[in-house]
This record gives C-alpha cells, sequence and structure tokens, in this order.
C-alpha cells in the first residue's frame, strides 16, 4: 500500500468524521449555558465559518499539488520559520488532544459509568492515540472508511428513534434578546471549532485514483461531505436547544448531548440502547484524537529529526498522563480552556490555513518562474 | 544461558500480564456486579411534608416487588436517606413514573425537577402523575394491584398515554411547561380504589411473593392471602393545574384538554342530538385527530385553537333506526356531524376560558413563541387575548 | 530438482559440507550405502545386462518390490552388443519415470524419495527411477471444509495425488509448478503453483525466494512453512489462505494467488490473503446468491458475537446495566443470584470450562466420547447451574459464543485469543475499553498488508468492484473481473 497517502474517498470520510468529532458532545451544552437557546444561531454561524475553513484548507490541497505540508511551509519560510510554525501548532494540537480526551472522559463518567473515571482509565485511551501516531496515514484513511457507515447508520437510527417525539417548537424564539448572546457564544469554545486545520496534515497526500493527481478540483466535494456531518449535527443540537431552551440553569459542564435529550424516551422499557450507540459515535472522536497525535507525532519528527521526535512523542503522552492525574476536576478545566485558551485557539486554527494558503501561493509562483527560466535557457540553448 | 529476544521478552511480558489480569479477575479485586448493590425502582411517589420531602420508591429485585421509602429536607436527602436505611442504591435509571402528591406547589416542583434533570438520574421520558392525595399511598397500594393490570402501575400509565385519551407529560415535557412563560403545567391524577373480593383469593394469585423470572409485573403480598383487599386503578380522567395555585378540574372539564392535546389520538366521544323529538346518544371513536394552538399579534394577542378530527360511529343500529323513519342518510350523518361539532366547540371553549385563570395551555408560552418582542410590550393579562376557535368534524 | 549450480543451502540440508560439494563425486551404490546410518533399510541387487555389471540400489520400504523385480528382469533381458546409460534409456526404461543424475547429493534424495537408482559399471553417475509406493489415505471429504452442494474431494497428504487432483481441474498449459525439497532431514517435496499470466510475477518470486532461503530440521506439515512466508509472523491473525479442497484451490488460482503444497500435508497454502476469505465458503458458489449473502453476513455476525459477546454481557453486568431493558435486567438478576463468583470470573470459568470441553473432546478416545460429552454438557454445565455455582446468562452467553466461532472455522483460533481479552476489557474498563479494544483492533488490522493485499479488503480500503463478491455476494454471471485486491496481470476473467 501507499503507506503515506489516503484516497480521495478516504479523505471524504475523514472530512465527515472530524466534521462531527468534537462538536457532538460537549459543546451543544456548554453554549446553551452562554447563548441559551440562541445557541441554534451561533451553531449555525460556527459551522458556516467551517465550512470557510473547509474551503481554505481544501485550496491549499489543491494548490500544493505534491508537496507536503512541510515542504510548502519550508519553501515559503525557510527551515526555521518552518519548524517554529509546525512546532507552534503541534503543541497546540496536544493541548486539544488532552481536551477532547477530557470530553471523552466526561461523557463515559456521566452518562456511561455514572462515577469519575480515574487516571488508569484514560491510560488505555492515550496508549490508542500514540498507537495511532505511529501508523501510517494509509491505516487511518482505511479505519475511517470502516467508521463512517456505522456513525452515519447509528445517527440515522437514533434520529429515527427521537425525533418524532421532539418539540421543535421549543426554539422559538430566537434572538428574543437581540444579538448580545451570539458573540459570547462564538468565541467562548472555540477549541471546540477548528477541526479542520487539521486536515492540513494531508497536503500532498490525498490520491485520486490510478492516474495520481494531488491538486485535483475534486477536493472540493469535501465540502458536501461537511455539510451533511453538519446536518446531522444541527438537527441532533437543535434537540437539545428546544427542549432546554428554558432550563439553561439545569445544564453543567459535566452534561452532555446524550444525558440530556430526550433520547431516553421510553428507554426505561427498552434499556438505554442510545449510549451504545453513542460509543459507535464515539470512533469519529478517537479517530480525529488519533490524527492529532499523528500530527504531532510528524511535526516533531520535522523539527527535531526522527529519533528525537519520537521521544518527544512519547514524552507527550507521558505529559497527557501525569495532566490527567492532577487536573481531576474536569469542570475547572474546560472552564480554564473557555476563559483563557480561546484566542489561542482562534489565531491558531483560522490563522494556520491562511499561513498555509500564502504558502501555497508563494510556492505556486515560487514554481512557475523556476518553469519560466528553464523554459527560456532551454530556449537559448535551442 | 543465551540472553532472551526483545521479542520473546515482549511475549513473555504480555503473557505475564495476561494471566495477572486472569487472576486478579478471580480475586475480589476484580468489580462485583453493581447490580446487585442497587435497588430497582420501577415508580417512585415524592411527597411534601412538614418534615421535607418524603420519597417513596417500589423496586423491584429477583422478580419481588417491594415499598422502601425515605425522608430529608430535600429530594437528594430523602433518596440518600432510602440507601442508608437500605444499604442500597435505589437506581432510578429504570424508574418509569414519578407520581407527586397534592401537597406539592409548583415551587415544590420545580425544585424537584430541576434537581432530578440535573442529575439525569431519572430519564427525561419517564412519566409524570399526580396523586388524588398522597403519592405514598399510591405507591404502597400499587403492591395489591390484580395481575390483569397491565404490568403495573407504570405499565398502566404507559398503556394510558398511548391508548386512553389521556396525556402523560414525560420528565422533560413537564418541567419545561412549569419553566416556560406559561409556568403551569397539568397532570393527570391517578388514584387507587379498593376493590371488594369475594373471597380471601379474588383478585390476583396466591403467590407466596415470587413471581415467575423475567417478570417486573406485580406480586401478591402475603397480606392478601389474610384478606386485604386487591386495589384497582381509577383510570385518569381528572386533571391538576399547577400554576399559581394548584387545583383540580374534573372529568367534564377535561374533556376539552383531550381535543386539544396532540397526543391524545383515541378515545371514546358521545353527543346527544334530537331528531323527530326523539332523543338519541351517538357513540364514536376517534379515528384521527390533528390539533394545534398558534399563537399571533394581530390588533393584540390572539390564540386560535384548531381541531381537526373524524369520528367513526360504533352506534350505527341508532342511525339505520332513524333512517328507517324516514329520514335520509345524509341527513343523518350532517345532523350529527353538527351535533359533535358543537359538543367539540363547546367542551375546548370551557378548557379554553379556564385556561385563562391559570394558563394550562401555554398561551404565553404560544405568544413568546410568536413574537417575544411583542410578548415583552404586552401586559400579560390573559383577559386580553381573543381566543377563536376553529373546529372540523367528519362523522363515517 | 537440478543441482547443477545448487546452493550451500542445498548441501547443508544434506549435511554435506561446501568442501566435499565442490568436487563431485563418482556415484556408486556401495559409497551411497556405506553412508546410510541403517544399510538394511536398503538392498541392493546385481544384475548382468548385454555383458555389463550393474547394480540396483533401493529403499525396500519406500519401493514398489514387484515393479521393482519386473524392471530388474526387464533389464537383465535387454540384448544387444553394448550397454550404457543412453541405451538403457532409450531401450528399456521407456516406460517408466525415470532420470539421469551425476551427483551424489541428489542421487541420495531420491533414493531417499522412494526412488532406485540403476549404476552400470564403466558409466559416470546413475538412473534414478521412480519406484515409489507407500500407503496413503483415500480421497474424501474433509472434516472441516463439509458442503451440502458442490464437490467433495480433499487433498490428501500426497504430494503427488495432491498435484494430479489441481491438474485435474486447471488443465491449462499455463500451470507453472515450482519443485523443491525443504528441511534437512526430512527433504520434504513442496511445490509453489501458480498460473501464469494471472499471478502477479513478484508474488511468486517472493514467495519461492522464501521459501528457498528456509533452513530448517524438518517440514511435517504446510503450515511449518506458513511462518517464513507470511508478513508478520508473530500475529495472531491468519496471513495465510489455507484449503483442503481442489476445487478451492482451483479458484484461489484463478483469482491470481499462489498456492504451496507440501507433501505430507493435507493442507495447502494460499497467498495473498484477506480476512474475506475466511468468511466466504465454496458452497457459496455452488449456491444462489442471494442465500450464500445471507450466509456471509451470518457468518460475520457470528464472528463478532463470538468475540465480543461474552465481554459485552460482563461489562453490562458490572457497570451498564442501564443499558438493558427493564424484563432482561430482572431475568439476570434472578438468574445469577446467589452466584459465588463475580461476573467477569464467571464467564471466565465458563470459558475454561468449555475449552476443557472442548480440547477433551478432541483428544479422549471415540469409545469414551459419547459418555464424557454427556458428563461434560450435563455435569458441568446443567448441574453447576442448578447447584448455583454459575449462571445460566453465562452458560448461554459463552456457549452461543463458542459456537458462534465455529462458523468460520479457521479463524477460530485468533477469535478464542480475542474473546478471552475482550471479556478481560470488558470486566475490567466496560463499554468503554471495548470500544478503546475494538478500535485499537481495527486500527491493527487495516494496517495489515502481506503481499500488497490489504487484509480488510475490499471494506478497507473500498474497492468497489471486490464488493461483487464481498459480503454480499452476486451472481457468477455479474463477477467478469478477478479480484482488484489481489494484484495479478490479467483483471478480466471473461468477456463481457
Amino acid at each position: 500500500m501507499e503507506k503515506d497517502k489516503v484516497k480521495f474517498r478516504q479523505f471524504l470520510c475523514i472530512t465527515f468524521l472530524i466534521a462531527i468529532a468534537m462538536k457532538m458532545f460537549m459543546l451543544p451544552v456548554l453554549l446553551m449555558r452562554v447563548s441559551g437557546r440562541d445557541s441554534f444561531i451561533v451553531m449555525l454561524l460556527v459551522l458556516f465559518t467551517e465550512l470557510v475553513l473547509l474551503a481554505v484548507v481544501a485550496t491549499v490541497i489543491f494548490l500544493s499539488g505534491k508537496k507536503n505540508l512541510y515542504e510548502l511551509l519550508k519553501s515559503a519560510f525557510g527551515s526555521v520559520g518552518s519548524k517554529i510554525i509546525i512546532t507552534t501548532v503541534s503543541v497546540f494540537y496536544l493541548i486539544k488532544l488532552f481536551m477532547s480526551l477530557v470530553d471523552v472522559r466526561i461523557f463515559f463518567s456521566t452518562s456511561v459509568f455514572g462515577q469519575p473515571l480515574n487516571v488508569w482509565h484514560v491510560l488505555p485511551m492515550i496508549l490508542l492515540v500514540l498507537y495511532f501516531a505511529i501508523k501510517p496515514l494509509a491505516a487511518m484513511g482505511r479505519l475511517s472508511e470502516i467508521c463512517t457507515p456505522i456513525v452515519i447508520i447509528s445517527m440515522i437510527l437514533l434520529g429515527c428513534l427521537t425525533l418524532p417525539e421532539v418539540e421543535f417548537g421549543g426554539l422559538n424564539p430566537l434572538l428574543a434578546e437581540g444579538w448580545s448572546k451570539i458573540g459570547g457564544g462564538y468565541t467562548t469554545f472555540s477549541m471546540w471549532y477548528g477541526d479542520f486545520t487539521l486536515l492540513l496534515m494531508l497536503t500532498g497526500k490525498v490520491t485520486f485514483g490510478k492516474k495520481q493527481a494531488t491538486g485535483s478540483g475534486k477536493i472540493y466535494f469535501s465540502l458536501i461531505s461537511a455539510l451533511v456531518a453538519f446536518v446531522f449535527l444541527m438537527v441532533f443540537s437543535t434537540v437539545l436547544f428546544a427542549a432546554y431552551g428554558d432550563m439553561t440553569e439545569v445544564l453543567t459542564y459535566g452534561h452532555n448531548i446524550s444525558n440530556m435529550t430526550q433520547y431516553a424516551v421510553g428507554s426505561y422499557k427498552f434499556g438505554r440502547f442510545d449510549l451504545i450507540i453513542f460509543c459507535l459515535w464515539l470512533t469519529a472522536v478517537l479517530l480525529s484524537a488519533g490524527m492529532m497525535m499523528n500530527f504531532f507525532a510528524h511535526g516533531m519528527d520535522f523539527a527535531f529529526g526522527r529519533k528525537a521526535g519520537k521521544g518527544v512523542t512519547v514524552a507527550a503522552g507521558i505529559v497527557i498522563l501525569i495532566a490527567t492525574a492532577l487536573f481531576t476536576d474536569l469542570n475547572r478545566v474546560t472552564e480554564f480552556v473557555t476563559t483563557y485558551m480561546w484566542i489561542p485557539s482562534m489565531i491558531v486554527q483560522y490563522g494556520f490555513p491562511l499561513v498555509c494558503l500564502a504558502a501555497a501561493i508563494i510556492a505556486k509562483i515560487k514554481d512557475k518562474n523556476i518553469r519560466r527560466v528553464q523554459g527560456e535557457a532551454v530556449k537559448s540553448q535551442n | 544461558m543465551k540472553p532472551l529476544s526483545r521479542k520473546t521478552k515482549t511475549r513473555l511480558m504480555i503473557i505475564a500480564f495476561a494471566l495477572l489480569l486472569f487472576s486478579v479477575s478471580l480475586t475480589p479485586l476484580a468489580p462485583e456486579a453493581e447490580i446487585m448493590t442497587r435497588l430497582m425502582a420501577d415508580a417512585i411517589g415524592i411527597d411534601v411534608t412538614d418534615e421535607g420531602v418524603v420519597v417513596t420508591a417500589k423496586t423491584i429485585n429477583s422478580g419481588t416487588a417491594e415499598v422502601v421509602s425515605g425522608k430529608g429536607e430535600i429530594l437528594r436527602e430523602a433518596l440518600q436517606n432510602i440507601d442508608e436505611r437500605y444499604g442500597r442504591k435505589l437506581e432510578l435509571g429504570h424508574c418509569g413514573l414519578v407520581v407527586l402528591g397534592s401537597d406539592l406547589d409548583r415551587d415544590d416542583m420545580v425544585s424537584i425537577f430541576m434537581s432530578i434533570l440535573s442529575d439525569a438520574s431519572v430519564n427525561a421520558g419517564c412519566s409524570v402523575v399526580a396523586a388524588k392525595e398522597k403519592a405514598q399511598k399510591i405507591i404502597e397500594d400499587t403492591q395489591n394491584l390484580p395481575e390483569s393490570t397491565n404490568d403495573g402501575l407504570t405499565g398502566y400509565v404507559t398503556f394510558s398515554d398511548e391508548r386512553l385519551a389521556v396525556t402523560v407529560p414525560s420528565v422533560l415535557e413537564f418541567a419545561q411547561a412549569l419553566r416556560s412563560k406559561s409556568a403551569t403545567g397539568i397532570l393527570p391524577i391517578i388514584d387507587l380504589q379498593k376493590k371488594e373480593s369475594e373471597s380471601g383469593g379474588k383478585g390476583g394469585n396466591q403467590g407466596g411473593g415470587e413471581s415467575q423470572s423475567g417478570s417486573s409485573g406485580q406480586t401478591q403480598s402475603d397480606e392478601q392471602s389474610n384478606g386485604d383487599e386487591a386495589t384497582e386503578i381509577v383510570p385518569p380522567k381528572t386533571h391538576r393545574v399547577i400554576g399559581e395555585t394548584v387545583y383540580d378540574i374534573s372529568e367534564a372539564d377535561s374533556y376539552g384538554l383531550m381535543w386539544l392535546q396532540e397526543r391524545t389520538k383515541e378515545g371514546l366521544v358521545a353527543t346527544e342530538l334530537e331528531i323527530k323529538g326523539e332523543k338519541f346518544t351517538v357513540r364514536a371513536i376517534i379515528e384521527k385527530k390533528k390539533s394545534s394552538i398558534d399563537a399571533a399579534f394581530d390588533h393584540g394577542p390572539s390564540i386560535t385553537l384548531s381541531v381537526e378530527a373524524r369520528l367513526r360511529l360504533v352506534d350505527r343500529y341508532a342511525v339505520l333506526y332513524v333512517v328507517e323513519q324516514g329520514m335520509s342518510l345524509d341527513d343523518v350523518m350532517s345532523e350529527i356531524e353538527g351535533s359533535y361539532k358543537k359538543t367539540v366547540s363547546d367542551e375546548i371553549k370551557v378548557t379554553a376560558e379556564m385556561s385563562r385563570t391559570d394558563d394550562f395551555l401555554g398561551y404565553k408560552t404560544y405568544l413568546y413563541r410568536a413574537d417575544a418582542k411583542m410578548y415583552n410590550a404586552w401586559s400579560g393579562d390573559l383577559n386580553e387575548v381573543s381566543i377563536k376557535y376553529d373546529t372540523v368534524i367528519s362523522v363515517v | 530438482m537440478n543441482c547443477h549450480g545448487a546452493t550451500k543451502a542445498v548441501f547443508q540440508n544434506l549435511c554435506i559440507t561446501p568442501s566435499q560439494a565442490a568436487q563431485p563425486k563418482n556415484v556408486n551404490a556401495d559409497g551411497i550405502l556405506n553412508q546410510m546410518s541403517t544399510k538394511s533399510l536398503f538392498a541392493k541387487n546385481d544384475f548382468f545386462c548385454c555383458g555389463v555389471h550393474g547394480e540396483v540400489l533401493a529403499a525396500t520400504d519406500l519401493t514398489d518390490s514387484e515393479g521393482l523385480r519386473d524392471m530388474i528382469d526387464a533389464i537383465k533381458r535387454a540384448d544387444g552388443e553394448e550397454m550404457n546409460y543412453d541405451i538403457l534409456m532409450r531401450t528399456v526404461l521407456v516406460p517408466l519415470e525415470f532420470q539421469k543424475i551425476d551427483d551424489e547429493v541428489e542421487a541420495i534424495k531420491n533414493l531417499l524419495s522412494g526412488d532406485a537408482l540403476v549404476f552400470l559399471d564403466g558409466e559416470e553417475g546413475c538412473v534414478s527411477v521412480n519406484m515409489r509406493k507407500y500407503e496413503i489415505r483415500t480421497i474424501t471429504e474433509p472434516p472441516t471444509s463439509g458442503v451440502t452442494q458442490g464437490p467433495r474431494e480433499g487433498f490428501i497428504e500426497n504430494i503427488k495425488t495432491n498435484m494430479s487432483l489441481i491438474e485435474r481441474k486447471l488443465r491449462t498449459p499455463k500451470l507453472k509448478i515450482e519443485r523443491m525439497k525443504i528441511g534437512r532431514h526430512t527433504s520434504t517435496e513442496v511445490a509453489v503453483v501458480s498460473i501464469e499470466g494471472i499471478a502477479d510475477e513478484k508474488i511468486v518470486e517472493s514467495v519461492i525466494r522464501k521459501l528457498k532461503k528456509i533452513d530448517i530440521d524438518g517440514v511435517l506439515d504446510s503450515h511449518y512453512l506458513q511462518n517464513y512466508v507470511e508478513p508478520r509472523p508473530y500475529s495472531i491473525f491468519n496471513q495465510v489462505g489455507t484449503c483442503e479442497k481442489p476445487d478451492i484451490c482451483a479458484a484461489k488460482l484463478l483469482e491470481g494467488r499462489v498456492a504451496i503444497l507440501c507433501d505430507g500435508s493435507p493442507i495447502v497454502l494460499t497467498l495473498p490473503f484477506m480476512f474475506l476469505e475466511e468468511v466466504q465458503s465454496a458452497e457459496d458458489y455452488y449456491q444462489r446468491a442471494p442465500f450464500a449473502s445471507f450466509l456471509r453476513i451470518v457468518r460475520i455476525i457470528a464472528t463478532l458475537f463470538g468475540i465480543f459477546l461474552p465481554g459485552f454481557y460482563v461489562a453490562l453486568e458490572i457497570f451498564h446495566f442501564s443499558i438493558m431493558p427493564e424484563q432482561l435486567l430482572q431475568t439476570i438478576i434472578n438468574a445469577t443470584k446467589g452466584v459465588p463468583l463475580p461476573p467477569l470470573a464467571e464467564v471466565l470459568f465458563v470459558i475454561l470450562l468449555f475449552e476443557i470441553i472442548r480440547e477433551a473432546g478432541i483428544r479422549m478416545p471415540q469409545s469414551m466420547g459419547l459418555a464424557m460429552s454427556v458428563v461434560g454438557a450435563l455435569v458441568l454445565g446443567e448441574t453447576a447451574v442448578n447447584a448455583g455455582m454459575i449462571g445460566s446468562p453465562a452458560v448461554m452467553i459463552v456457549a452461543l459464543s463458542s459456537i458462534s466461532t465455529y462458523t468460520v472455522p479457521d479463524a477460530a483460533d485468533s477469535s478464542a485469543i480475542m474473546r478471552l481479552v475482550f471479556t478481560l476489557i470488558g470486566g475490567f474498563l466496560g463499554l468503554y475499553g471495548l470500544l478503546i479494544g475494538a478500535v485499537f483492533l481495527l486500527i491493527y488490522l487495516v494496517a495489515l498488508n502481506g503481499y500488497r493485499t490489504p487484509f480488510l479488503a475490499p471494506y478497507a480500503p473500498n474497492i468497489a468492484s471486490d464488493k461483487k463478491d464481498g459480503l454480499i455476494k452476486e451472481p457468477l454471471l455479474d463477477l467478469d473481473m478477478r479480484p482488484e485486491s489481489i494484484p495479478q496481470i490479467n483483471k478480466r476473467r471473461r468477456k463481457k
């Protein structure tokens, strides 16, 4: 197999899974605490911004041709500059990875186990993401192909079981207090957005059939894939917004979309099988976390060389484990992240694609110039 | 001795780890079945007394039903009290019914439901009903329900919601109603009455308290065989309004509620009509029903109550009798339809007017959803609301 | 095997040093006989033919004594003025399978395989004549590949018979067979079979190269070779296909695979391998497609049951009883009331019981088999449940899981280990652990490749055309292309 490449179809699957991964558990509840039922508007704005971000990422992939991310940045910003950028972004993704593990931990603690998970429970998850880090991109692409139908079927099943019971009228009235709540909701939780920036690690690595042509316009079909994911996400989030629009004080950091919605309707008789469905949905989060670790690992390899990079990756895993042991109050962690990390998060997740876009354009211009010069040289020789 | 290769060492470590886990699983270090440390609650009743909150739970374990109770200043404390008294944690995840005593007011209920929802201990879809008097009595009397009752009180309530003309709100729906702009909820009232038994054994089996495996249904306590009367459920025809004041509305006043609640799809309805001097009571079942409440601010707040229903006659012989008297079938059906329309409209009007006092139909909520700005500018006096009726009845 | 230019490895197989091999010895019967530790196993007969003295050397237990006698008589009866190997081969040995050998090493190998060596005085080398005759099993239906429809022949331990079974299925001049002998003390005959023009040459060469590199005491079964040819020999998952039936083998060869036959083993190895092959059965191609699809889906569900069900049950009982419906919950509470062991220990104990019963059932003498099965099932199972030692749900779950793993017998070994692993995970970490474990397993499997064939093809990576013969099987009319997952030269089976 071409270990370092993903097929176009796999790229679409990864886009779909990343689109929903970090947004489906805690984000709707967190938004409601700040924006109430206007979280619906906030969510729409967020998803629109995400689509724009994806378009930028797709353009970078389109323009880069066969160059990978590191080559692109190196050619535009030089060796030192590119290493600084990659290291910064990699460290950010390590923090984001920690947050996604926190989300998973909270979900299992509150909804599935009913008691907090300790550090020994988190260890398998850390081992899993480290395992992802050593696996080639093709493995992740293939995993996404298996997980995507499972996630889609589970969402359709959940929707069929729960949506007929929902009173969507509870979503009204939107913007009853004007736009005052929208800004807060949009910015505070930026750590949970900007997931598509991760797709930049696939720059130069997407193949389009046997006639390899990285840089095909087909890459923009990923917008449709993301749109489908967002439709699912909006529907399930809207259920929460409609149901709890008048009762936001009931929601705390520990809650998530699973245990607060009407997914449990009738479940005293039939059991909480929606939790099993949510666990299937969770594979998207694990894939996303794995990709973050993979990004970090490759970033460290690029910045420090292969051997040292491996050591840094392992050390990072240990740091996450220690952090898990130290930071047991997950509400505080979430609060810290929402209070202090939202600006750096926006800068990295929205700024980095623009930096890469600039690099891609610079590289394209440079290539053109080189080809022109070479062409002129050949002409003058003749 | 030749040192072991890295691969062999790794494999030995994995095998040793697996064996360790295997041996740990056979020791007390292995997790116990949490199932055994829980009391599975099937239904809970909540009362408020001078001493605080009293929680009574009907639990089912190994096929045996038992009633447990606990007291505390708040709901959490009362539940904790049960854990302490019985040495097992009360598990509410499978609870299908919450019964609220008559002594609870709106504020009590709001704090109880906010607590329940924030803990997510009771699932959001659990049914809520009101007890005629004490919820504790209801829960205790369910022990004596006959086996013919569908799966106990919980099953009966679910059945009522699906098949009888009663809308039983869920925990989430009721909490939404209390927290909405209307700040009023409405609950069907459940009561149990003694059933006279002809002999010591009538009304149920004489089992010694053990039911068949797999059944979570009712069992007869040993007291049954000693002569205690069996109980039966009084069908929930009346309702309790929980708003600024708490009061019950009669069966007759509840008819309109049946028409206006979207979830009630079935029921038997009767109307009286007079044809050629003869009075007839005609009955029909609801075959299809659609209802909606629409709000708008057109020259002031207005509410439109729309009901569209198709009824199927059950008293066809009465119709045929009248046809035999010389009236045409079309005329008879038209008379019947007209009569039903009047009956239904009257019933709806009664309920709609009652709702002006305590907004259990949710006028304010609908108005707020329709136009928040206009709502905020409005005085909030429900007497200013103009109510329009749109009733379409067809009889087949 | 042609020994000209033989490698050092070949000489080592015969415990001959390279220095000895460098100087070709004069092949003679006495010289060969002196090298044998047990001379009584061999018989040397002298004869005169056309005035020339000669000798026949053969292993008494491996040769057809009547045929040998007939051959010697025929040699003696030969008339002519002179006699040499050419004349012998052209006039006397014509109806027989023979081979001129100049190398002592090869001569010994052939002698030990059951050939008779004919020596003529004054001539160099000898003639090896196929006189092999040893008891072989009749061709019967293999026990692990039973079908209700379709051929019932199976391979046996004799490579020649197996080869003939394949040749009867594939009557094509393109059938390519590469033979070799592997094993220092067994010289086991191994054949690598492929179809020229279909199988990828690189894969064929790679397999042959790996087999030739093998330096081992002896090869007693094809599974000895398995570890040498599969990409990850330490994995618990099969990465080499096996078959016991010539029709399956022929079908795999026609898809572009390479088959490895081993003398002494009825199991033929095929490469490259995909997990989907374990779910497929030969019978699928002899039945109607919808039913075959149904059965494949049942098999995959059964495999998943087999691996995950005990772990899932344990996780639910310990941590997540809220997931269970109320009625089921009460049933389980009733059934497990009073069981002294924690759920994890209970299930592991039942798994252990089943494995003991299964293993004993295979090993015990047939005369005791029925009685002991009754003991196992009734005493251990029912009595233990009635005594309250174990719960009936645990017995039911483990029984269902055990039976489920055998719907795909080739994957039963890895399924059994996975089942244990996931039971432990479920018992300690619940649904969370099962999810993490499942993702770990998936990652491992999607990254598993052998001979440029992904293990989970055609689902990961997605290969749409191959899905026609995936979990859902389409009728043969629609299967006009060979699987793209397997590298081959010629993709098209037939014209559209």
